[in-house]
């Protein structure tokens, strides 16, 4: 049956070999590195919902290609049903780990692509739509973990690809060969990356003529000879490394992204999605854009734990009932609700593409990731607001262990009678992971910038709304002829 | 009197209940007269369906072609119960 078990996972990505820095070092065993663990954590919950007899009915679905039963998280949506499944998987992983779970963006590239090799190949009677099937049957029976590669590092953002000072600013083809091609370049800000056996790269944007050799798609074994991976650091991130577990908040799970960097890296043809096309990357970037901002549905699920915390940290503290905290819990509840309306109702508006794929409503996509742009940060605030300064302020763990001032902190940090102060401290820390610490990377900078930044989601909103058909209807009320 | 039922959960993207304490609930209010098997065992001869809200989502087209009951609130435990002993019990099962 081609679905791992967590502990499957884990020794799958043992035995990969990755070529990763961190802190200006190699590092050798990244899934049993501290800082990283937590990640591959979150990337093992999809693996092990999928086995949940409570969460299988999101996690696993029928390929459409084999016929067994696989992880939703290599699917090819055949229908709205799946769509809509996508965002609930989304909620539910979002409020199980409370951080990014790092799986989504390959699961969006290979829809995208599904979708683009299809129409490449009906415009010019290439073959690219069937190397993706066949690679997608390999992902699925094989369980594995995609990085959605997109995000080039973009140099002067006022140039193409083809005017950049330095041409490696963008991901580009160096070489052709009999059996393939040579890439270089690098992929910026990639989550999950180290935590993947699989690198699916993409063009990041639009382009011209000129940039043909920008325009170019594959994938390859993320440990493929050529690859290195220089990880990014986080807010907070070495309190990992400290003895106990509170003051990381989030004592179980994390995400992680890093630089990819492809030194002359070598892709067989049997692996290139698009080569040169460079007319359909724009729509490649709509389209992977789309199901991507879908995915902010994540966001939800992780609003429900912060809005569990807050609401948490005011019974520790008696304030409950008041009148404003109420209010700012309905009002957390109701941003929060709002997300999940559109990331709802952009599946429940999707549409078969040619491909036979099902594509979310794009305008409704970028409606909702345009709301996460926003809403965490108000949840946030919130949310910053009721636990209070002590989230910010508290003395670290072992402070409270000292023979010389423990018994202190412990004294002056006691909340409501019958509160155990460690519930209450283990709250505001997980509040302020989620607000300031190392999982505010997914929270809210990513909300902010992942999937395109709020201006990316503007000009979509701009170019997909039907003005005319407003226009009409305001005239024919106000009677103008 | 034993009877073989297998419970089938939707997802739990959003539950309006707890799931996991229904049917905890549940089994401890049927006790004795069902033995608990899985959906695909091929021995249930009935399927609880536990589904998170009224929207229902779970998937049950690969369900046996056997008596379903649907669980979509806690309020309906009790009501779930009781049509399964009148489905599969004789009167006064219920008294063991
Ligand atoms: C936590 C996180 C996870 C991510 N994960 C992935 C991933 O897994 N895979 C992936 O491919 N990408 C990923 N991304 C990348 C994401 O898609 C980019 O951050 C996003 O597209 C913005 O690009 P940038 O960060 O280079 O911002 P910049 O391009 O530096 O943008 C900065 C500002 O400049 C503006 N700007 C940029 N270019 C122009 C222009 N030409 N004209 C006018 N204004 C402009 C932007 O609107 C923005 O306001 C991730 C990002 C984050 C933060």
């Amino acid at each position: 049956m081609p679905l791992m078990t967590a502990e499957e996972y884990l020794d799958s990505l043992r035995k990969l070999n990755l070529k990763v820095y961190m802190f200006g070092r190699r590092v050798s065993n990244p899934v049993d590195d501290l800082i990283i663990r937590p990640s591959a954590l979150a990337v093992a919950k999809t693996y092990e919902l999928a086995h949940d007899p409570e969460h299988e009915d999101l996690m696993t679905v029928r390929s459409h290609l084999t016929g067994e039963k696989i992880n939703r998280f290599t699917h090819i949506h055949q229908n709205r049903e799946d769509l809509l499944k996508k965002s609930k998987m989304g909620r539910l992983l979002g409020r199980e780990t409370g951080c990014c779970f790092q799986r989504c963006v390959g699961m969006d590239a290979l829809n995208a692509l599904s979708i683009i090799t299809y129409d490449i190949d009906l415009k010019y009677a290439t073959k690219y739509n069937q190397r993706l099937l066949n690679y997608l049957r390999y992902v699925q029976i094989n369980d594995l973990t995609v990085d959605g590669a997109m995000t080039d590092p973009k140099g002067d953002r006022s140039l193409p690809p083809h005017k950049q000072p330095d041409p490696d600013a963008f991901l580009h083809v160096v070489e052709k060969r009999k059996e393939g091609i040579v890439v270089r370049g690098a992929k910026a800000h990639q989550t999950g990356a180290v935590n993947s056996h699989e690198i699916l790269v993409m063009p990041t944007q639009a382009m011209g003529p000129d940039d043909a050799d920008w325009a170019v798609s594959f994938a390859l074994p993320s440990d493929a000879e050529g690859i290195t991976y220089v990880m990014g650091r986080q807010s907070c991130d070495t309190r990992k490394l400290e003895p106990g577990k509170r003051d990381q908040g989030n004592i179980m799970f994390g995400g992680h992204e890093a630089l990819v960097i492809f030194e002359d890296v070598f892709v067989p043809w049997e692996r290139l999605f698009m080569y040169r096309e460079y007319d359909f990357a724009g729509r490649l970037v709509e389209l992977f854009a789309a199901y991507h901002r879908q995915s902010y549905a994540c966001k939800v699920g992780v609003g429900d734990v912060l809005i569990g915390a807050a609401q948490a940290s005011a019974e520790y503290i008696g304030v409950e009932k008041a009148s404003h905290i109420k209010d700012k819990i309905v009002e957390m509840n109701h941003l929060n609700e709002t997300l999940y309306c559109g990331c709802i109702a952009c599946a429940s508006e999707g549409h078969q593409e040619p491909s036979g794929t099902y594509c979310v409503d794009i305008l409704l996509a970028n409606v909702h990731k345009h709301n996460v742009t926003r809403f965490p940060y108000e949840i946030s605030r919130l949310a910053q607001d009721i636990a209070g300064g002590l989230m910010v302020t508290m003395p670290a763990e072992a402070d409270f262990s000292s023979g010389e001032v423990g018994h202190l902190l412990k004294k002056y940090f006691k909340a409501k009678d019958g509160i155990p102060m460690e519930n209450r401290l283990r709250i505001l820390r997980l509040i302020e992971n989620l607000t300031l610490g190392t999982a505010a990377v997914g929270y809210l900078t990513e909300s902010m910038h992942g999937a395109g930044s709020p201006q990316a989601q503007r000009i979509m909103i701009g170019r997909r709304i039907n003005m005319r058909e407003k226009i009409r209807a305001a005239k024919k009320l106000a009677g103008v002829e | 009197m034993w009877n073989k039922i297998a419970l089938k959960y939707c997802g739990g993207c959003n539950p309006q209940y707890n799931r996991r304490e229904a049917t905890n609930e549940l089994k401890e209010k049927l006790g004795n007269r069902v033995e608990w098997v899985t959906v695909d065992s091929g021995e249930a001869e009935a399927v609880i369906v536990v589904q998170g809200c009224p929207r229902a989502c779970a998937d049950l087209s690969e369900l046996p072609d056997v008596p379903m009951f649907m669980l979509t609130s806690v309020e309906q435990i009790q009501t779930v119960v009781a049509d399964l002993i009148q489905a599969y019990n004789q009167p006064g099962d219920d008294q063991e």
